[in-house]
């Protein structure tokens, strides 16, 4: 007899990363640009206080919430960046990577059949997070000549009788896409009318270009009490392996994500926590250093790409970008296996982050700038052949 | 009287308001109004020796605050002459400053300094939006420094690329920086356990008493000018220079140090240590650790 598995968990598709990543595992020499983390590591200082942490003996627990001082920092951190305060003692929870945050956030605010709308392509773990959390999962396609962006109208008309929460992710990945003020305003007003519960996953929101600051949904008067605020160091610190994200909302839901928190994973590491002070507390150069470089690659991919036909706008944050590839005549997933066993690059294909994403592929520049060049040449020359064959056959 | 009074709160409070505005000008238009290639170059310069000097502070700072002043000690100087000629005239003394003011400004604004020229030589301006000329020009030249000094052989395409500009704005950066001496060399880190290991580096701190007339430059430079000398820092603290000798073996530097460097009149002390082992230099590290493993595709 085998072990039976869960009706909810068996229905949840393979994630199609997941079995791209297997293909790629098996190849040698591929250039990869389907890396959605910094290729940095993390920076030295914040390194050094993780080995501080452990030499001093601090190795056991936190309090459930995480240390007093990690919350004083996050709550300061997100005060200057959206001007909202949270209290650190009993609005902020510091949760393993933002992925546990969403997933305790879904799971402290729904009841079996609510609905979660969110915009598509996504991240790969929205879905299925709200599924986990026994909701229905609602995506709501977003268009490459909105530059990825979500329409309040397309919002307001996906709004049905049992909608609870709109999960929002802005700059995007996979596509890059940000919002500006005016059009998360535009939002946010879709959601107090028909008072709505708002997850922003604020990840990138360091990672914003072209000296635009970025604007969260949660500085618009009247959203912070329907707001889940969900961020963490991965991205914009380079330490996604330390695994530390934070959740910052009106003490109730806090408390409620807490019980799910405490029983199911009591703390984060207590090393990671000491490191995310010190990312916090003093890593912001090092941050910027990181982003100009992040910064001049994405000059360089954008223009590499849209010479070569593959129409691409310019991304104004995360480090994707998300160029069209229907002019090859292949799909997502053709584009990409083709690309990958013929050229040896790894792309990532656009259906990974849902249906919408199909005719795009993800180019991930987090990789360093001699990686992207070689890349770059390699694609041209697949996009010139495959270009090359069409014309052939239709002749 | 109650007249006087309003003309003068008037005109005060526009004058600061025009304080205001011209500080925006400042650092809008400044680099706009550049005239000349010649003068571009100079303008870039003198953004990334700002930069420089001042990396610590936030982009662009220094640059609105240097042209604030002026434009304060500027206005400054016109209402106090136009008070003068106001008194003179009897008229109300922040009044007449401030209309002098107005008809100062306004002649030199439509004689065409605030009019952007269409090409400003070494500098372009296409595509950007108005209003953050100055920042984005600051910016990409701070970058551009930074691309060379990481890599200084970076080809020209790729500069060009991962700046957003064309080759030939790249070339021209590159070339006004090189001639205004922002720029001043591109040198090559050699690993010295791999090539010529036998080659002896020495630190020496040197005091020196200061010159009546040239303080610490001119021995400094004597100093500087001998071969062996690779850089040559006047520090604070307990001596005055620090000296970068390279030699041969250690007798080179020995000599160097006994029938060169200790006769120089001015010189007082020197205190030579050796370098025994490398482990970063200009930035570089001298052993490499292996890079760490990442997935090869990862959400």
């Amino acid at each position: 007899m085998s072990i039976p598995i869960a009706d909810h968990v068996r229905d949840i598709p393979k994630s199609g990363i997941r079995d791209f990543f297997e293909i790629v595992q098996s190849m040698t020499d591929v250039i990869s640009l389907g890396i959605g983390e910094p290729d940095f590591v993390t920076p030295w200082h914040i390194r050094e206080a993780a080995i501080y942490s452990l030499e001093k003996g601090r190795t056991g627990y936190s309090s459930n919430l995480g240390l007093p001082r990690l919350r004083r920092a996050i709550s300061d951190t997100v005060q200057r960046a959206t001007g909202v305060r949270y209290d650190p003692l009993s609005e902020v929870l510091v949760s393993v990577g933002v992925s546990e945050a969403i997933d305790i956030a879904l799971r402290a605010i729904l009841n079996p059949g609510d609905e979660v709308l969110y915009h598509e392509p996504c991240y790969v773990s929205y879905n299925p997070s709200v599924a986990l959390a026994f909701g229905v999962a609602r995506a709501i396609p977003t268009r490459a000549e909105d530059e990825f962006s979500l329409r309040p109208e397309a919002l307001e008309a996906a709004i049905g009788p049992r909608t609870k929460a709109v999960m929002l992710n802005f700059p995007t990945n996979p596509t890059g896409g940000v919002m500006d003020r005016a059009q998360i305003e535009a939002i946010a007003d879709v959601c107090i009318r028909h008072n709505l519960t708002v997850l922003t996953d604020e990840i990138y929101s360091e990672l914003t270009y072209d000296e635009r600051e970025h604007f969260s949904i949660v500085a618009v008067p009247g959203m912070r009490e329907r707001t889940i605020y969900l961020h963490g160091l991965s991205k914009a610190y380079a330490m996604t392996g330390f695994r530390v994200g934070y959740a910052c909302g009106p003490n109730a839901v806090i408390e409620a994500m807490m019980k799910i928190h405490q029983y199911s994973i009591l703390c984060a590491s207590i090393t990671s926590q000491d490191a995310a002070v010190e990312a916090l507390e003093r890593g912001t150069p090092a941050m910027l250093r990181m982003r100009r470089e992040y910064e001049l690659r994405r000059n360089y991919v954008v223009s590499a790409l849209n010479d070569m036909g593959l129409e691409c706008f310019m991304p104004r944050g995360a480090f994707y970008v998300f160029p069209k590839i229907t002019s090859t005549g292949l799909t997502s997933r053709e584009f990409s296996m083709r690309l990958l066993h013929e050229k040896r690059v790894a792309v990532v294909p656009g259906t990974a982050f849902g249906p919408s994403g199909e005719g795009h592929v993800r180019c991930s520049y987090a990789t360093g700038l001699e990686q992207i060049k070689t890349a770059m040449q390699r694609i041209a020359e697949f996009v010139a052949e495959v270009r090359e064959e069409r014309t052939r056959t239709a002749a | 009287m109650a007249f006087e009074r309003f003309v003068e709160a008037l005109s005060s409070s526009v004058l600061a308001f025009f304080f205001a505005a011209m500080r925006d000008f400042a650092v809008v238009a400044a680099p706009v109004r550049i005239p000349s290639r010649k003068t571009a170059a100079a303008w870039s310069t003198n953004f990334s020796a700002c930069s420089a000097s001042l990396a610590s502070r936030p982009e662009g700072t220094c640059v609105a605050f240097v042209l604030t002043l002026l434009a304060a000690v500027f206005l400054a100087a016109v209402v106090f002459f136009g008070a003068g000629f106001a008194a003179f005239a009897g008229v109300d003394f922040f009044a007449a400053g401030f209309f002098f003011a107005v008809a100062i400004f306004g002649t030199l604004y439509a004689g065409g300094i605030g009019k952007p020229p269409d090409s400003l030589g070494a500098v372009s301006l296409r595509r950007l939006p108005s209003g953050r000329t100055a920042a984005i020009i600051f910016r990409s030249m701070d970058a551009l420094i930074d691309l060379l000094k990481h890599n200084p052989l970076i080809a020209r395409e790729d500069a060009a690329r991962l700046l957003g500009l064309t080759v030939d704005e790249v070339n021209a950066r590159i070339a006004a920086l090189e001639r205004d001496g922002v720029i001043i060399g591109y040198q090559t880190v050699i690993n010295r356990e791999k090539w010529n290991p036998d080659t002896v580096t020495a630190v020496i701190e040197v005091k020196i008493t200061p010159e009546r007339d040239g303080g610490f430059d001119r021995i400094a430079s004597r100093i500087s000018k001998f071969d062996e000398v690779q850089s040559c820092y006047l520090m604070s603290g307990g001596y005055d220079l620090l000296v970068l000798v390279e030699a041969g073996n250690l007798r080179q530097v020995a000599s160097f140090v006994a029938e060169k460097l200790s006769t120089i009149e001015a010189v007082v002390s020197t205190a030579t240590r050796f370098r025994l082992k490398t482990y970063k230099e200009n930035g570089a590290f001298h052993h490499f650790d292996v890079a760490p493993e990442r997935l090869s595709v990862s959400p």
